[in-house]
C-alpha cells in the first residue's frame, strides 16, 4: 500500500514516466479529463486577453498550466474508483485525508484556475459593471464598490506566495458578502473547508487555530439556546462568486516580478460582474438591470 | 475579520516601508507616498466607521433571503443551483459507461445498437459443450471455448419482442415481467414501472396460473376505465369474479422457471424469455438470444422491453382521450347503483330466464321461482363460488 501510495505522487509522475517498470502497479493513463473550452478561447489563444494578459502569458496561464492540471488528475485517478468523477467530487473526497493531497491538489488548482478565467471579462468593447441588486449588497457589505476593490486587491497583495482570493457570500443575516484568501491549492468549498489553508500559518499564532475547545456548560437542559442556524443541505453555505489568481506564473511573464500591483488593478477592471450575479443570492430590487458600457 | 487583519498584518507595514525609506525621484515618490498614505487612511477610516457602529444604508424594505431560517426545499433548491454552476468547472470529463443509467433511464428499442450490446456482453454464451444444438441458428462462432451469439440476431429478436410487449400494452393487456435470479429485481421492477405492467423477482409458486383461483383468489382487484381511472363500486362483482391472468410473460431467466412458462403454454399465454446457448427457446414463444448472466444484459434488455411497453401505454391512453378504447372491456360487470335483475339488460334476463326454464323440472313456489332466478343471477360461469341472496 505503501508503495502504491508513492507510485501516485506527482512527483514521481515524470520519473514514472520514464521507468515504468519500477512501479509495479503503474497503469496505462486513460485521458478522462480534458482541458474545459472557455468562451471564445480561439480568439484568446490568439490575442490574449486584452488589458490583461498577453498570448504568452494567456498560454502559460490556462493552456499549458491547466493541461498540466489535466495530466496530472488523469495520472492520479486513471484506474481507480475516483475514475470518472468531477474536479469538484474529487476535492470534496480527498480534502480530510492528508495522504491524498497529491490528488487533491491538481483537482483544487484545475477548479480554483477555471474559475478564476470563467470569471474574467474577455470582450474588449464591452466595461462590465454590477448590476443595481449586486451593487446594492456590496455598498451595503463594504460601504462602497471603491473600498471593496481596496479591501480586495490590498488583501491579495499582502498575501506572500502563491494562492487565491475570493469573494464569497455566506449564509448570514446582514453582511453575507465575505473576503476569504486560499493559499496556495486551497479550496472556498465549505465541504473542503480542511484544506481551505485561508491563513499562513507561519505568521499566525497556531495556538489560535487549534480545534480544543471548551464545551462546558453547552450542552444540556441548562444550556443556552444554540442560536446559529443549522447548517444547509450540501455545504451550501459558503458560495465562492469571484477570485483572483495570484500565483506568479499567472503575472510574471508580463508584469514581472514586482508587477503584482499592477497586474491586479488591471484584472480589477476585467472582472465579469454578470458571472458574479449569476452565482450570487441577490434580492430583489425594482431595476435589476444588468449595465453595460460598451 | 480577516481581511482587514491580513492587510493590517502585512500591507500597512509592506507599504509603508517600502515607498517611504526610497526617495530617489522626489515627484515619482512623493505622489507614490500619498496615494500609499490616502490607502492606509482610507482603512482606517473603514475601521472606525465599522468599529463605531454608524448606520449602514438599509437595502430595502423587503426581508433579507437569508433571514428567516429556509425550508429543507428552498436550501436543496439552492444546492441544486449551485451543483449545476460549479459542477463542470475544472475539467470536461469524457464520455462513459454510467452503470445507474441502465435503470434509471433505460434504452428504447430505437436506441438498440450492437455496440450497445457488445458492451452489455449480450454475446457471450456458455461453454461449447453445454449448449443446446437448438440454438445453432443464433450462435455466430467459437472464441476462447464459448459460443459466441450473433449480435445482429439478438437486435432483431429484440425488436421484435418490443414490439409484442409495445401492442399487447396498447391494447391493454397484463404484462408480467419475471426475473427470479440475484441483482435482476431492480431491473424488472424498473421494467415492470415504465409498462405499467406487474413484476416477479421472488420464487414463482406453481399453479399461479393453473390454480390461480386458489392461490390468488384472494388478491385484490379493480376496475378502471379506459383512462386509467379506477370505477369504485364493484366490489361485489369483483369478489365474485374469476381471479386474472396475464396476457404476456416476459422472463429474463427462463432456465429457472420452467414452470412458470410451462403453465403459461398450457394457458395460450404468450412468453418472451433470454436465451442463452444452453437454453431451450421452444420453452418461450419470442426467444431473445442473449446472455442471460450478464446483469448489464439483462438491464439493457429489460430496459428495453419497458420501454417499449410505455410507448404502447402511452399510445392506449391517447386514443382513450379520442375516444377509442383498444380493448374488449370485461364482459358481464352491471354498473353499480342498478339492480341486479330489473334494471339489468334484456339479453341477461333472456339468458337467466332461460337457464331457470332448462333447469328446474316443476316449479312448485313463487318463492322458489323468485330464489332460483337469484341464485342464477348470483351464478357466474363455471366453478366459481356461488353466492345465494337471501
Amino acid at each position: 500500500m505503501i508503495i502504491r501510495s508513492f507510485c501516485r505522487r506527482p512527483a514521481a509522475f515524470q520519473a514514472l514516466a520514464a521507468a515504468p517498470a519500477r512501479c509495479s502497479a503503474a497503469p496505462s493513463v486513460r485521458h478522462i479529463h480534458h482541458r474545459p473550452a472557455l468562451a471564445n478561447e480561439a480568439d484568446l489563444v490568439e490575442n490574449g486577453i486584452p488589458g490583461l494578459m498577453s498570448p504568452a502569458q494567456f498560454k502559460i496561464a490556462w493552456t499549458d498550466y491547466q493541461q498540466h492540471m489535466m495530466d496530472q488528475l488523469n495520472y492520479m485517478t486513471a484506474g481507480t474508483p475516483f475514475d470518472n468523477q468531477s474536479p469538484k467530487n474529487l476535492i470534496l473526497e480527498w480534502a480530510r485525508d492528508p495522504t491524498k493531497a497529491g490528488g487533491f491538489n491538481p483537482a483544487s488548482m484545475a477548479w480554483n484556475n477555471h474559475a478564476f478565467f470563467k470569471g474574467i471579462n474577455t470582450n474588449p468593447t464591452i466595461t462590465s459593471r454590477p448590476s443595481e441588486a449586486l451593487d446594492l449588497a456590496l455598498t451595503t457589505n463594504f460601504s462602497s464598490l471603491a473600498s471593496l476593490r481596496e479591501t480586495f486587491l490590498m488583501t491579495a497583495e499582502s498575501m506572500f506566495g502563491p494562492g487565491f482570493v475570493w469573494l464569497v457570500q455566506q449564509k448570514e443575516n446582514r453582511f453575507p458578502f465575505r473576503i476569504l484568501t486560499t493559499y496556495i491549492a486551497g479550496s472556498p468549498l465549505s465541504g473542503a473547508h480542511y484544506r481551505r489553508q485561508s491563513q499562513d500559518l507561519n505568521t499566525e499564532n497556531e495556538n489560535s487555530f487549534s480545534g480544543v475547545k471548551n464545551m462546558v456548560g453547552s450542552f444540556g437542559s441548562s444550556a443556552p439556546a444554540n442560536l446559529n442556524p443549522k447548517k444547509p443541505l450540501g455545504g451550501v453555505d459558503v458560495v465562492p462568486l469571484l477570485c483572483v489568481n495570484t500565483w506568479e506564473h499567472v503575472w510574471l511573464h508580463d508584469y514581472g516580478v514586482k508587477g503584482k500591483s499592477e497586474y491586479l488593478a488591471r484584472w480589477w477592471d476585467r472582472i465579469n460582474w454578470d458571472e458574479v450575479a449569476q452565482y450570487a443570492t441577490l434580492e430583489k430590487t425594482r431595476m435589476s438591470q444588468n449595465q453595460f458600457y460598451g | 475579520m480577516i481581511v482587514r487583519s491580513v492587510a493590517l498584518r502585512h500591507g500597512r507595514h509592506a507599504i509603508a516601508s517600502n515607498f517611504l525609506s526610497r526617495r530617489f525621484l522626489a515627484s515619482q515618490v512623493d505622489s507614490i507616498e500619498a496615494a500609499a498614505e490616502n490607502s492606509i487612511k482610507q482603512l482606517q477610516s473603514l475601521e472606525t466607521q465599522l468599529n463605531s457602529g454608524v448606520p449602514i444604508p438599509e437595502p430595502s424594505a423587503e426581508p433579507d433571503l437569508f433571514s428567516r431560517s429556509s425550508t429543507v426545499a428552498e436550501q436543496y433548491q439552492l444546492f441544486k443551483q449551485q451543483q449545476k454552476l460549479t459542477q463542470t468547472l475544472g475539467s470536461d470529463i469524457s464520455a462513459h459507461y454510467k452503470p445507474h443509467t441502465l435503470l434509471s433511464n433505460p434504452p428504447s428499442p430505437a436506441d438498440v445498437t450492437l455496440e450497445l450490446l457488445l458492451a452489455a456482453e449480450a454475446h457471450q454464451g456458455h461453454a461449447t459443450s453445454l449448449w443446446n444444438p437448438a440454438n445453432a441458428r443464433y450462435i455466430h462462432g467459437v472464441r476462447q471455448g464459448i459460443h459466441i451469439i450473433s449480435l445482429d440476431v439478438t437486435a432483431a429478436h429484440l425488436r421484435r419482442a418490443s414490439k409484442v410487449v409495445q401492442e399487447v400494452s396498447k391494447r391493454g393487456g397484463i404484462v408480467l415481467f419475471v426475473g427470479t435470479r440475484d441483482g435482476q429485481d431492480t431491473a424488472v421492477v424498473r421494467a415492470a414501472q415504465l409498462a405499467k405492467g406487474y413484476h416477479l423477482f421472488e420464487r414463482w409458486i406453481p399453479g399461479s396460473i393453473t390454480n390461480g383461483q386458489q392461490i390468488l383468489g384472494k388478491c385484490a382487484t379493480k376496475v378502471m376505465n379506459e383512462k386509467d381511472e379506477v370505477v369504485p363500486g364493484f366490489d361485489e362483482q369483483l369478489y365474485e369474479r374469476p381471479v386474472l391472468k396475464p396476457d404476456l410473460v416476459v422472463c429474463v431467466n427462463p432456465m429457472e422457471n420452467y414452470v412458470l412458462l410451462h403453465e403459461c403454454a398450457l394457458n395460450n399465454i404468450p412468453t418472451i424469455g433470454v436465451i442463452d446457448t444452453n437454453a431451450d427457446p421452444t420453452w418461450v414463444t419470442y426467444p431473445i438470444p442473449a446472455n442471460d448472466d450478464s446483469l448489464r444484459c439483462i438491464q439493457v434488455i429489460a430496459g428495453v422491453l419497458g420501454r417499449a411497453g410505455e410507448a404502447g401505454q402511452k399510445q392506449r391512453l391517447e386514443l382513450a382521450e379520442k375516444g377509442q378504447i383498444t380493448y374488449r372491456p370485461a364482459q358481464g360487470l352491471v354498473a353499480p347503483g342498478e339492480d341486479d335483475l330489473t334494471t339489468a339488460s334484456p339479453e341477461v334476463n333472456q339468458e337467466i330466464r332461460e337457464k331457470v326454464f332448462h333447469d328446474t323440472e316443476s316449479i312448485v313456489d313463487a318463492d322458489e321461482l323468485s330464489d332460483k332466478i337469484d341464485a342464477d343471477a348470483n351464478h357466474e360461469g363455471d366453478g366459481r363460488r356461488i353466492r345465494v341472496t337471501s
